[in-house]
């Protein structure tokens, strides 16, 4: 079997794939393994054996003749052409797009051939987006910044893929070979940059947690401390290192190593700690602890690190939690003491993160749970979500009377105008009321995946939907305070509808 | 040359060859699609589209439902 992995993200995407690459080898005794990254982001691809093939799409090959007054675009098509050509000519049997984008998605339809099994966004015959199976679905419905979910991208990832995930699968064997430190005291690993400057903290602040780290009192750990990041953060790390007392045990290799050299670096730490970017997952990948410094503008459950002992602090500002406190807090890593401040601990690689005080969005994730996994549906959160469900019980009733129209005139105009409006209005009480978000990106998803049938067949397809929007809002309807245990049946209920066939996935 | 150019050319710049390109593109997407039906040759453009708008942020590429969130 020869299979294609896509996975056209970041660095720490790419890292955060790793495992699954794996789990593939793994599952699919003898395969021929393939993995298309960015050019730019090569060096994040596992060696040792991994794969069989690394392809490379150099974007800025690509679209360099587009930078002029008069664009080349046809030199640009023939450029693009010429990678997806060879991928085509390769011939997989099984593509697995990591990558949940649009660029992506037209990519798998260009290099599928007839009996690829295609799995994660692609398109449809007539364009459309098409999401074959349910993990993908998730993540379109429910993943990324600003949602609900609490499943972790590599495991949702290895959902896609179809494959489960084992500890030998985080194993990355000699790359993790630390290098030796000359000395015995602890080693602390700061990673002072980010992708984005809203991932990380201040140089300001970085400096006090450095200079706290290597000038600490307590006999048990007096870490030394290392810099890492890449040459965009060397001005940071010159500013943090000219403040320093020079009898600090800190070293600046920010700038100073390949991946390669970042790994044994951190694979020789005893803690890393830094925001949600690269090191954190190669951190994972080397079962090195870290403490996480988790900013609004990411899910820390989504990307989060999966090191057993590790803590995520979640911050609503840099300001939230003094540098001071931060270094308690290592400290506390550092010699087996309990957390001082209200982290999430992640107890194990495959164990779901502990919180010592509730996160935001309970709510919705238990909701999620219920519409994917199987759980008992969450009581009603307030009167508002309960008079939202009776508005949407309403229009929906509205909406089936369309569609039965519908089935007896396929052309009646007017009935398509109003499950138009009914849309409009659903999505209008999703804004007053976000908690109906989930359901509704459920909805709309499940919606999406039927794709260019016949009117007929989407017709019944929608009502069939709509009849299961009806069952879940009769569960709070029917129920005072809105508490209701559906089981395993009624998530078999819910997945049943879209996706091609090629869905085997439990999400459960 | 023009990749040279790529190289050489700051953000403002990039973006706005990019944006350039792109409103060409939709034009040629749009006659390509008004004449068949989906082909693979509109695959493509698409494809070069969605590559272009990852390089520029804040496109606004117009509700095309044939785009993914």
């Amino acid at each position: 079997m020869r299979i294609l992995v896509l996975q056209l993200a970041r660095l720490g995407d790419i890292y955060q794939t790793w495992p699954v690459l794996k789990a593939l080898r793994r599952t699919y005794s003898g395969c021929e393994l393939h993995l298309l990254t960015r050019a730019k982001y090569a060096a994040a691809a596992p060696g040792g054996g991994w794969l069989d093939r690394h392809w490379r799409l150099d974007s800025r090959d690509v679209l360099a003749p587009l930078v002029d007054e008069r664009p080349d675009i046809g030199e640009s098509l023939e450029r693009l052409g010429r990678l997806c050509d060879d991928l085509r000519a390769t011939g997989f049997d099984l593509i697995i797009n990591l990558s949940f984008s649009p660029f992506s998605s037209y990519l798998t339809r260009e290099i599928a051939l007839e009996h690829s099994v295609v799995r994660g966004y692609t398109r449809f015959d007539d364009g459309y987006l098409s999401i074959p199976d349910d993990g993908s679905a998730y993540f379109y419905a429910q993943a990324g910044p600003g949602r609900w979910n609490r499943l972790h991208v590599t495991d949702l990832f290895a959902h896609v893929a179809g494959v489960e995930l084992c500890e030998e699968d985080w194993s990355v064997g000699r790359v993790c070979e630390p290098h030796v430190s000359p000395t015995a005291s602890a080693t602390v690993v700061i990673h002072v940059g980010a992708s984005v400057p809203t991932k990380t903290l201040g140089w300001g602040t970085w400096l006090r947690i450095a200079r706290g780290l290597a000038m600490a009192r307590d006999a048990a750990v007096s870490p030394r401390v290392v810099l890492v990041g890449s040459s965009d953060d060397a001005e940071i790390a010159n500013r943090i290192m000219s403040d320093v007392p020079e009898n600090a045990r800190v070293t600046n290799r920010v700038g100073a190593t390949d991946l390669d050299g970042l790994f044994r670096i951190i694979a020789g730490a005893d803690l890393l700690i830094g925001g949600d970017s690269a090191p954190v997952h190669i951190a994972s990948l080397c079962g090195v602890p870290v403490l996480n410094i988790s900013l609004p503008t990411v899910s820390f459950w989504e990307t989060g690190p999966r090191s057993a002992g590790s803590r995520i602090l979640p911050m609503s500002s840099e300001d939230a939690v003094s540098p001071d406190e931060i270094v308690r807090e290592a400290i506390s890593m550092l010699s087996g003491q309990p957390p001082v401040l209200g982290v999430i601990r992640v107890p194990a690689r495959d164990a779901p993160y502990l919180e010592t005080s509730p996160q935001p969005g309970l709510f919705e994730w238990r909701l999620i749970s219920a519409l994917y996994l199987g759980e008992s549906f969450p009581p009603a959160p307030s009167e508002l979500f309960l008079s939202g469900v009776q508005r949407l019980a309403e229009i929906n009733v509205l909406a089936l009377e369309q569609l039965a129209q519908l089935r007896l005139h396929p052309d009646d105009q007017t009935a398509r105008l109003i499950l138009e409006r009914a849309d409009e209005v659903m999505e209008g009480i999703a804004r007053i009321v976000p908690a109906f978000v989930p359901l509704l990106a459920w909805f709309h998803t499940e919606r999406l995946r039927m794709g260019p049938v016949a009117v007929g067949e989407l017709v019944a397809g929608t009502e069939a939907l709509h009849g299961k929007l009806a069952d879940i809002l009769g569960l709070y309807l029917s129920s005072p305070d809105g508490a209701v245990a559906a089981g395993d049946d009624f998530e078999e209920y819910l997945t049943g509808t879209g996706g091609t066939g090629h869905d085997d996935i439990d999400l459960g | 040359m023009k990749d040279a150019r790529y190289a050489d050319a700051d953000e403002r710049a990039l973006w706005h060859f990019l944006r350039l390109s792109a409103a060409q593109l939709r034009n040629k997407i749009k006659e390509v699609e008004e004449k068949q039906a989906y082909s693979p040759f509109a695959n493509r453009l698409r494809m070069l589209e969605a590559l272009i708008k990852e390089q520029t942020p804040n496109e606004d590429f117009g509700s095309s439902a044939r785009q993914a969130r």
